[in-house]
């Protein structure tokens, strides 16, 4: 999962592998605007069947709190409305 | 093209969120302003570009605020969008600019409750869910197929598992799966009616297909079918390839072999077909006839943006195409046949009404086409309004019945000259001299009474427009330079202009213009 993570965050804002940590935050990289953010997102629930509160995507504040939030989301077997109801 | 996505969340949010709150009155002042609103922005839009304008329609919510009881109100939420979008179809319907672009249905087709992400509407006010948009570009692609003129003219099928279950060679006339006597039977005899309406639309049917001819003409007369044999204007039975039917349905049709579409449950003759004769768009049927009629009615291929009069007489009129050969048969000479005809012609300055047909002149005609200029809509709104252009049609009918109109010039002029931007003849209506009729017409009206010193014009070569290549020289007109590319520039002035010998054809020149 934490390869995969780091593959989409790094094509997301089109970063060598090697410069994607942790402690990356908006502010540090550039491509990371509020309208990326969003595809970061939806590219994230997409890859791992996920989806995440609006609360949580607004709380997402750097690469480590994502991963923290991905991890919870894959552990535990709550998955989307939508998802549940077969519509996806 | 210029597309408009609307939403009532966006445009009237009351109405969106309080819809079960508001009077009567409320209802009714929204209701007004936002017909009026999209009235004004189509004006203005008009006004201000010459795009082809596309406005969707308003897509009711998955659920009603009221629930179910809403069905029970007069001017509930229901009938509200039902009535809106009655009223924006009405706004648009005899408008060949403005287009309705059927949201509502797209979103439905998807599914409504898929067809928004709620958190990325309150996060981002993004109205769609990504995985919709592939679905509006399908839409908007057939727009803007027909925009461009690309849709296909004849839709060429098979038989056996095709339009009907079995093989007619085994199982006989009376074998075969057609009609309601079973769930395969009720599959093939619904594909018929999809095929059927194609037909409607302006479509031109044909038949290519492996089988005894004795043995099909005998189904057709025996079985109830939707399709009959005189619905299809090309048939192809016999044990020949495929492709080789093929060409020639399009040569017996005048028209180009990428103007049909092919469908075939064989995939062995599909893949042949693609092989020798890639212009035919083939269309590989899936195994199951269940799905078959809604595949049909998918299609992008056939759409267009309006049906005019033509298209709904056109399988008449390739009937009538064929008496008049069997008819040229019977009675030998050209000449005799060409007098014989009794050719009508009407030249006249076109109305309002007639730029849906004028549109698909531009867009559809190959072959009889000096220059092949493809104009949109919105060029042709101004060819009709502004008084540098002169546009004439033509309208021809002969003994057998009425062709339609099948002809059309543009002209652009300027103070002595007419430069003929665009002459172009449907090909149903090519090989009776029909253009040296209108040639001899443009010649006494612009030129002989001395409203223009000269004409100026050119040809330019497409794959498809050969046939013309001479036009200009068999009717007088001087070769003043060719061109590397191919492009031929004439001129005829008045003084050398003459009237070619064209008296088997009555021809009525009506509506002068008022510059």
């Amino acid at each position: 999962m934490n390869d995969k993570l780091n593959e989409i965050f790094a094509d997301m804002f089109d970063l060598d592998l090697s410069e994607v940590g942790d402690d990356l935050t908006p502010q540090d990289v550039e491509l990371w605007d509020s309208l990326n953010h969003l595809k970061l997102v939806t590219a994230i629930e997409e890859t791992f069947r996920i989806t995440f509160s609006m609360e949580e995507v607004n709380a997402i504040d750097s690469l480590r709190k994502l991963r923290v939030l991905v991890k919870e989301h894959m552990g535990s077997s709550t998955c989307s409305p939508l998802y549940a109801a077969g519509v996806s | 093209m210029i597309f408009v996505a609307l939403s009532l969340r966006e445009l009237a949010p009351r109405l969106y969120y309080q819809f079960a709150s508001l009077g009567e009155e409320e209802k009714n002042s929204e209701f007004c302003r936002i017909i009026q609103h999209l009235r004004d922005w189509t004006e203005a839009a008009r006004q201000t570009t010459d795009a082809l304008l596309l406005i969707s329609n308003f897509s009711s919510p998955p659920y009603n605020q009221l629930g179910i009881a809403d069905l029970k109100l007069a001017n509930g939420e229901t009938e509200f969008y039902l009535r809106l979008n009655l009223a924006l179809m009405e706004l648009f319907r005899a408008d060949s600019r403005a287009n309705l672009f059927d949201l509502d249905r797209v979103l439905s087709r998807f599914g409504k409750i898929r067809a928004c992400n709620p958190q990325m509407h309150y996060l981002a006010r993004m109205e769609w869910h990504e995985r919709l948009l592939p679905y509006i570009a399908d839409e908007l692609f057939r727009y803007i197929n027909a925009l461009l003129g690309r849709s296909k003219k004849c839709l060429v099928v098979d038989l056996d598992n095709t339009l009907w279950g079995g093989v007619l060679g085994e199982e006989g006339p009376e074998g075969v799966a057609i009609g309601h006597s079973g769930p395969q039977a009720e599959a093939y005899q619904a594909f018929q009616h999809a095929i059927l309406a194609l037909k409607q639309s302006g479509i031109i049917l044909a038949i290519n297909s492996k089988n005894n001819r004795d043995e099909v003409v005998e189904l057709f007369e025996t079985r109830e079918m939707p399709l009959k044999l005189d619905d299809f204007s090309a048939i192809e039975i016999n044990w020949n390839h495929k492709h080789e039917n093929l060409k020639r349905i399009a040569e017996s049709l005048n028209i180009g072999a990428d103007s049909l579409v092919f469908v075939d449950d064989n995939p062995a003759e599909c893949a042949l077909v693609r092989e020798l004769l890639p212009q035919v768009k083939v269309i590989e049927l899936p195994r199951d006839p269940a799905h078959f009629p809604d595949l049909m009615k998918s299609l992008p291929d056939f759409e267009k943006l309006e049906i005019s009069r033509e298209d709904r007489d056109k399988a008449k009129q390739y009937l009538e195409n064929r008496q008049r050969s069997e008819y040229q048969e019977s009675i030998g000479s050209l000449e005799g046949y060409l007098r014989e005809l009794k050719t009508e012609i009407t030249i006249r300055a076109p109305a309002q009404s007639d730029a849906a047909r004028i549109h698909q002149l531009f867009s559809k005609t190959n072959q009889f086409n000096l220059t092949t200029k493809r104009y949109a809509p919105g060029d042709i709104e101004k060819f009709l309004s502004d008084s540098k252009h002169v546009m004439r049609v033509v309208d021809v009918k002969d003994r057998f019945g009425e062709l339609g109109t099948v002809g059309l010039v543009l002209m652009d002029v300027a103070d002595t000259v007419a430069h003929i931007d665009s002459f172009m003849l449907s090909c149903r209506a090519m090989g009776r001299q029909i253009e040296t009729a209108i040639m001899n017409s443009l010649k006494q009206d612009y030129l002989q009474m001395g409203r223009y010193h000269a004409f100026l014009c050119n040809y330019v070569p497409t794959k498809k427009n050969k046939p013309v290549e001479e036009f200009y020289e068999s009717q007088g007109f001087t070769l003043l330079e060719k061109r590397p590319s191919g492009e031929k520039l004439y001129r005829l002035s008045a003084a050398d202009s003459r009237l070619d010998e064209c008296s088997h054809i009555t021809v009525t020149a009506e509506g002068q213009d008022n510059e």
